[in-house]
């Protein structure tokens, strides 16, 4: 079977759908982290697909700002929940309730 | 293609850029107090807005430069003062008003620095992926920043939600110029809106990869503007910051999502094909966020919850403004360039009158912050007799939120109402004007406790000059700008997007042969 765009392009939404409900469904912090990575992953392996099956660099230099970006993303935002973990010993979401929706 | 003949366009980021870092290393190095490195930092945002007053916008509408990625034009021009000028008053109140958190260190004057670069940049791309790394860079410093009180578990909380929601929409966003990309082959405006033109033209629509890229950007911006239903951060978000930084947020992170939302909506996708995409999302957004907004905003007790929510249906009024920018509509006639541009102007008026109120408020609440025991309605009672001066701004700049007449306010609730009758959208002039119609209610609640309450505590509250001076300043342009309408249009005018001409730009051109 040959692999086309379209196999890649389901991966990727698979992924993105995965993160997607991770972020929704999981209750500690570190793994909504982790989910929305895999989210911003999702959307870098399409670019390099639609890249790749255009013949065009565009994607893949774009490819490299997002991981830049997420990384810097990275850096604060685990700076932000270890901080939380300090002075609140937890990093699940139902106890942040200081805020009220 | 990089050359130095438009290195002046870059300018105001580059020397904004440089500063902030040399900054950073000299509060590190140098131990400088916060105060001087308050001091510095305005200086560096006074230098570039004299740069930016000096870069001309060229007759004939843009200037493209650093290789075709960014675009100067009226609205660039315009929304660059404007981004100055907010994060002006930001570092200003950081320094001036709320010195238990400015004690902390200089980053509070210098984080603000890589926010405006950012928000500049935002005004002048012209590709998406300066639009994404520009995004981000306001983004991340505003995650710093919201957070910025670390020992507090108020402002973790409201920045570790801000960081969440936040990286959530920029996903979205990439997801979505990824599909853009993967459809037409490029990220430059110009080469989209052309390809877009000529699917429009052959196939009557756009391919369903556009559309659904589209919408995905659309999520991304919309959670920016805190259009209902990507709204849900917002209040939270607005009562655990630093009330500066809840001011930049509602201001600053607001203008720089509707600048992208308006390049992106009017004129990279605004001709056939597109519109029949956003103008949906951005009708049903403008609707729900002009209701719940305003509806929700009644019930609130705390003053920042209170303002995140009006800030919330301010997005839906210049939601309208936008739609009623567009060129076409589905089954509408085309508008004139005069209403297009009526409607853009309009977008500018009515950001400028939430600026000045928006930031009476939050000085007029950083000051009381330290003075009060909270920040709830009952507070403020009495507070006309403690302090005349704060009362009257804070009871102006309502007055003003809510479009009462004589203010500047109702100058830019006018023109959003002028703009959707000009466009025949009744069904959002009829919610627009019961959405003024709620908001006076909840704004009248605070004015009410400041000036028919008995306080509880009669100690006057005392003000430093500056502040005096500042707070006076902006009442009085609040006045003036409502009385003299004149006086605002010196501030808007020319302040429109460039035409895009639907004409191949030079280098799809030769891609095609």
């Amino acid at each position: 079977m040959e692999i086309t765009l379209n196999h890649y392009l389901a991966v990727a939404a698979t992924l993105f759908v995965i993160g997607l409900m991770g972020v929704i469904i999981r209750r500690n912090l570190l793994v909504i982290y982790m989910s929305l990575e895999m989210m911003l992953q999702a959307a870098n392996l399409t670019l390099v697909a639609f890249s790749r099956f255009n013949h065009r660099i565009d994607g893949q230099v774009f490819v490299f700002f997002v991981i830049t970006v997420a990384a810097a993303e990275v850096a604060v935002g685990l700076a932000l929940i270890v901080a939380l973990y300090r002075l609140k010993q937890t990093t699940q979401v139902q106890d942040l309730t200081t805020l009220k929706f | 293609m990089i050359s130095t003949s438009h290195l002046p366009y870059m300018a105001p980021e580059i020397l904004l850029t440089l500063w902030a870092m040399v900054l950073l290393l000299a509060e590190a190095f140098l131990s400088l107090t916060p105060r001087t490195t308050a001091r510095l930092a305005l200086a560096g945002i006074g230098v570039t807005a004299i740069l930016t007053l000096l870069l001309q916008v060229s007759p004939t509408g843009s200037t493209l430069f650093w290789g075709d990625l960014c675009k100067w034009d009226g609205a660039a021009k315009f929304f660059h003062l404007f981004f100055l000028a907010v994060a002006a008053l930001v570092i200003w109140m950081g320094d001036e008003v709320q010195e238990p958190v400015a004690s902390h260190g200089g980053e509070f004057a210098i984080m603000p620095l890589f926010t405006t670069v950012g928000l500049m940049l935002l005004a002048s791309a012209n590709d998406f992926m300066v639009l994404f790394v520009a995004l981000e860079l306001v983004t991340i410093s505003f995650y710093i920043l919201v957070a910025y009180q670390h020992r507090s578990l108020v402002a973790l909380e409201a920045g570790v939600k801000y960081l969440i929601l936040g990286a959530l929409s920029s996903a979205f966003l990439v997801m979505g110029i990824a599909y853009i990309f993967g459809i037409t082959g490029t990220t430059h405006f110009d080469s989209i809106t052309y390809t877009c033109h000529l699917y429009a033209n052959h196939l009557r629509a756009l391919p369903v990869g556009i559309s659904f890229g589209l919408l995905l950007v659309l999520v991304g911006v919309g959670f920016k503007i805190a259009m209902v239903p990507f709204h849900i951060w917002a209040p939270d978000v607005y009562e655990g910051a630093p009330n500066s930084i809840t001011a930049f947020l509602s201001v600053g992170s607001k203008a720089g999502g509707l600048i992208i939302l308006m390049r992106i909506v009017l004129s990279v996708f605004g001709g056939q094909g597109g519109v029949e995409i956003w103008y949906p999302v951005l009708y049903i957004g403008a609707i729900l966020s002009l209701i719940l907004g305003n509806l929700a905003a009644i019930p609130q007790r705390n003053l920042k919850r209170l303002l995140g929510y009006s800030s919330i249906g301010h997005s839906g009024f210049i939601l309208v403004a936008v739609i009623g920018s567009a060129a076409t509509l589905p089954g509408r006639p085309h508008a004139s360039v005069a209403d297009m541009a009526l409607g853009q102007t309009t977008v500018s008026v009515y950001l400028v009158t939430y600026l000045l109120a928006t930031f009476t408020a939050f000085i007029v609440l950083a000051i009381l912050n330290r003075r009060l025991a909270g920040l709830e309605i009952h507070h403020l009672a009495g507070l006309s007799q403690r302090s005349p001066l704060l009362a009257a701004a804070f009871a102006l700049s309502l007055i003003s939120l809510a479009g009462v007449p004589p203010m500047s306010g109702f100058i830019a609730k006018a023109l959003v109402i002028l703009v959707a009758w000009n466009h025949h959208l009744y069904t959002l002039l009829f919610i627009t004007l019961f959405a003024a119609v709620a908001a006076l209610y909840y704004y009248l609640g605070p004015i009410k406790a400041m000036y028919w309450s008995e306080p509880l505590d009669e100690t006057p509250i005392r003000i430093n000059r500056s502040t005096t001076v500042v707070l006076s300043v902006l009442m009085v342009l609040l006045i003036v700008t409502g009385f003299w309408a004149q006086s605002i249009s010196v501030m808007v005018t020319g302040s429109t997007l460039a035409q895009t001409d639907s004409a191949a730009p030079a280098h799809v051109a030769l891609a095609q042969h």
